[in-house]
């Protein structure tokens, strides 16, 4: 897809974008000069598609190491005068939350926006948090779109509040608007601020003790000036029906709204909230004039809910007001969900179409780890060194595709909570727990964003663990990102590669090797001794470097397909039980076979299988 | 020009494809979106990314016409295109009663996992649901053809071959939009998948326990 001549279309026309481009889209339109991020889902494509466009309009664009790092090179060029984007998965925003908290103190010369794409129901995430909370935490405001339309608008407009208050704010998507797609009117666009500058002014921007009791009377100054400011807000808006009921929605929840309303045949005054945080005083006011019932629709925590009813007991309006209770508090809303609220505090019955019923058992299709994915290998040699060495170590785990691992036949993640746990767990269980060695298991970007600091605490204070960087050189789950590893740059330079394992010497990690998954004897040998150095009281540093299969694939790098010999092959099922290729399925006589539009051609099967039934075509 | 919203107010088809990640299941909802923005008529869809590339289910949502939210509520979906036949299955879910719901002859059995319905287990399930469908031999066309990777526009194609849909989104705009993206071969495979449905609906070559079957 054209990508590039779509983000930068022309003032006037519609073009079909993805939230994400919309919000890329948003940025360009007010001249941003920086962004900066680190990859996840639901957030990726924002940076993905700024980067496609940064040499054309002469902005800075880059992958960092973490959110934290991301974070705070978008924050330095608010504070010079150049707007800025940083953008994050939900949970990405906790790793930025240190300089998240005090940005709102020092406030900021140009616009900042700061990206939070949730995660609601959990599609590919490890927890399910609202980050409106965070901007309630943090004194920092939050603008919520509902669709990719609004998704650019509020963007643009996010960074216009931003410079104009002189204090950052958040854009809080869900995954419902940053992947949905829809028709965007494009709007001009203006030509980047790249250069900026930077007086001496520390009791500005340094916030020791005396600096930040000052600023912190500002803030709260700020806070209410911006309750007022969003009372007047473009996107919030009192769609009037003649009806007692009132429904408040914010960001998606009025899309929902909206579609129930029409499903169900119930008329009610609705209050769009763009402004989720802080809920402004005056529009409440405005809006529960006249209304005996109150049904808050909004993805996720009763954020705006709380709010609500804490104006409304200081306006003393007593009303019915209903929202997480009729909602619940988990998971994406649906006009189902939302439609069933409505019609019970309208009064009025109405049940969801029932589904059709499938008399059979529908098998369940997880997500696998691919066709000769190189950490299958690892895993593969991971469990035959442990056998071999008749040890059952503790595999702490972290987030990425190898997070598949913890699956069967593999069964090895016993641990997935954040990224760096692997090593930061492994950390506590290396000091607790002394009969069974632990193992991190962790990817290479992952390892660059949050496996450093808790890899030199392992090599200081004495924590034995073996850990296995599984390296396919590439971010391979967000959609194959740069990273330092790779020696490229998001804009499509030429990066300074760094190697994982010089990284691991000159931390004084105690023995340090590479290997290359697809060779497997030389693979189950390095990490024997790696578990036995692990055990004899060592950090052990190993770096199992494969590229992606998919990346390959992409690439044309892969070429040899594989099969199997029928004659030889006496069914033992150690290919298809023990490695598990997705690719080797069992076809008659119970005898396995490969399906070569799906073999990659890595070979490690022809490896493993015991009586050399497998080998490569042609 | 602005987006119209009241001009095609009456409008509104819901839409589910499916498949087996890495299928290309997005880029035909992509496809129909730069068609909806070519004449004015909103569009709006949602997918499912992350983990569901690596070989796991995939559901891409398409409202289109008078509709605000991006997810199609269950069991309300007019039309079910599924790029693979036991997703097929489990789409059926989205189906509202006498909906349509067009199979691409493509069987991708989950690894490891036991009594997994046969293709023919499948077409006799679906024999008996009150649904229409159609079964389109994609094999054919990526034989035909020589490249497996045009499943997808096949299906598009066999799509637009339901008269609700080719009577608000012009069919040949759809196949320009294919070869302006995807290329000639695409648009060939497009082109295949119509002319099958097309010929199917017409012979009353599909299954269906439907009182009520209006094409
Ligand atoms: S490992 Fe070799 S002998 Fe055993 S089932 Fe697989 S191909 Fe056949
Ligand atoms: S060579 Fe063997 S293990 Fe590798 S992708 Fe092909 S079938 Fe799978």
């Amino acid at each position: 897809m054209p990508k590039r001549k779509t983000i930068l279309g022309e003032s006037g026309s519609i073009a079909f974008l993805l939230g994400n481009e919309a919000i890329a889209r948003g940025a360009i339109e007010h001249g941003i000069g920086v962004a900066a991020a680190y990859p996840g889902t639901p957030s990726s494509e924002i940076i993905e598609s700024l980067a496609s466009v940064a040499s054309d309009l002469g902005i800075y664009v880059e992958w960092s190491v973490n959110e934290k790092t991301a974070f705070e090179l978008a924050y330095a060029a608010a504070m010079s005068g150049v707007p800025s984007l940083t953008a994050m998965k939900h949970v990405g925003l906790n790793v930025a939350a240190d300089p998240l908290m005090t940005s709102a103190y020092t406030g900021v010369k140009a616009g900042f926006i700061i990206v939070t794409a949730d995660d609601p129901y959990m599609h590919s995430s490890q927890n399910e948090q609202d980050n409106r909370w965070t901007g309630l935490h943090a004194y920092i405001p939050v603008l919520e779109p509902a669709n990719p339309q609004e998704a650019k608008d509020l963007t643009y407009l996010g960074l216009e509040y931003s410079e104009k208050l002189g204090h950052p704010i958040i854009l809080r998507s869900v995954t419902r608007v940053s992947h949905a797609r829809g028709l965007v009117r494009l709007g001009p666009l203006r030509p980047p601020r790249t250069v900026g500058s930077f007086p001496r002014e520390p009791q500005k921007w340094a916030v020791v003790p005396a600096h930040a009791r000052k600023m912190k009377i500002d803030v709260l100054r700020r806070w209410r000036e911006i309750e007022d400011v969003f009372a007047e807000f473009p996107y919030n808006k009192i769609d009037d029906s003649n009806s007692n009921i009132l429904i408040v929605a914010s960001g998606i929840g009025y899309l929902y709204a909206k579609d129930a309303l029409k499903i169900v045949g119930v008329k009610a005054k609705i209050l769009k909230v763009s402004t989720p945080v802080p809920l402004p005083r005056k529009l409440v006011e405005k809006a529960v004039n006249g209304i005996e019932k109150i049904l808050v629709v909004e993805e996720t925590d009763p954020v705006v809910e709380m709010q609500l009813k804490s104006i409304l007991f200081d306006l003393h309006i007593d009303v019915e007001v209903h929202g997480a209770d009729y909602l619940g508090r988990r998971g994406e809303l649906t006009i189902d969900r939302v439609a069933e609220a409505i019609a019970k505090i309208a009064g009025v019955s109405w049940s969801p179409p029932k589904p059709i019923e499938v008399p059979i058992n529908v098998p369940p299709r997880k997500p696998i780890l691919c066709p000769g994915c190189p950490h299958r290998a690892t895993f593969y040699a991971l469990i035959m060194a442990a056998r071999e060495l008749g040890v059952d170590p503790i595999y702490s785990g972290d987030i990425g595709c190898y997070s598949l691992g913890i699956d069967p036949p593999f069964n090895a993640q016993d641990t997935i909570t954040n990224m760096g746990g692997s090593i930061g767990l492994a950390n506590g269980f290396s000091h607790t727990v002394k009969n069974r060695p632990v193992v991190a298991i962790l990817g290479d970007s992952t390892f660059f964003h949050a496996g450093l600091p808790p890899l030199l605490n392992a090599v200081y204070n004495r924590a034995p663990m073996l850990v296995l960087v599984l390296d396919n050189e590439t971010t391979a789950m967000t959609g194959f990102q740069p990273h330092p590893g790779t020696g490229l740059t998001a804009m499509g330079g030429k990066g300074r590669k760094i190697l994982i394992e010089e990284v691991a010497k000159a931390m004084g990690a105690d023995y340090v090797d590479v290997f290359d998954p697809y060779d497997v004897r030389r693979a189950i040998e390095s990490i024997k001794t790696g578990l036995k150095a692990a055990m004899d009281g060592g950090v052990a540093v190993l770096v199992a470097r494969r590229v992606c299969s998919l990346l390959a694939t992409r690439l044309g790098l892969a070429r040899d397909r594989y099969f199997i010999d029928s004659n030889r092959c006496v069914g033992c099922s150690v290919c298809t039980n023990i490695l598990a290729c997705p690719a080797i399925v069992i076809g008659e006589g119970n005898k396995p076979r490969i399906i070569e539009s799906l073999c990659s051609g890595c070979g490690v099967c022809a490896q493993i299988c015991p009586f050399q039934a497998i080998a490569k075509r042609g | 020009m602005p987006i119209p919203s009241n001009s095609k107010e009456r409008v509104k088809i819901e839409v589910v494809f499916t498949g087996v990640g890495g299928q290309g299941i997005i880029t035909m909802g992509t496809i129909l979106g730069v068609a909806c923005s070519k004449i004015g008529l909103n569009i709006i869809t949602a997918e499912t990314h992350g983990m569901s590339q690596r070989m796991g289910m995939v559901d891409f949502f398409v409202r289109i016409g008078d509709v605000e939210a991006p997810l199609v509520p269950q069991a309300s979906a007019d039309i079910v295109v599924s790029l693979e036949m036991i997703e097929a299955l489990r789409s059926v879910r989205h189906l509202k009663r006498c909906g349509w719901l067009l199979v691409a002859d493509i069987y991708i059995p989950p690894p490891y996992i036991e009594n997994v319905p046969s293709r023919k287990d499948i077409v006799n399930v679906l024999e008996r649901l009150p649904i229409n469908s159609i079964l389109i031999n994609v094999e054919e066309i990526v034989e035909k053809l020589n490249d497996s990777r045009v499943v997808n526009m096949a299906m598009l194609g066999a799509f637009m071959a339901i008269e609700d849909v080719s009577k608000i989104i012009p069919v040949t705009l759809v196949e320009d939009v294919v070869e302006e993206r995807l290329g000639p071969i695409n648009r060939e495979a497009f082109g295949m998948g119509y002319k099958q449905a097309v010929k199917k609906i017409k012979e009353g070559d599909f299954i269906s326990r439907c009182a009520k079957t209006n094409v």
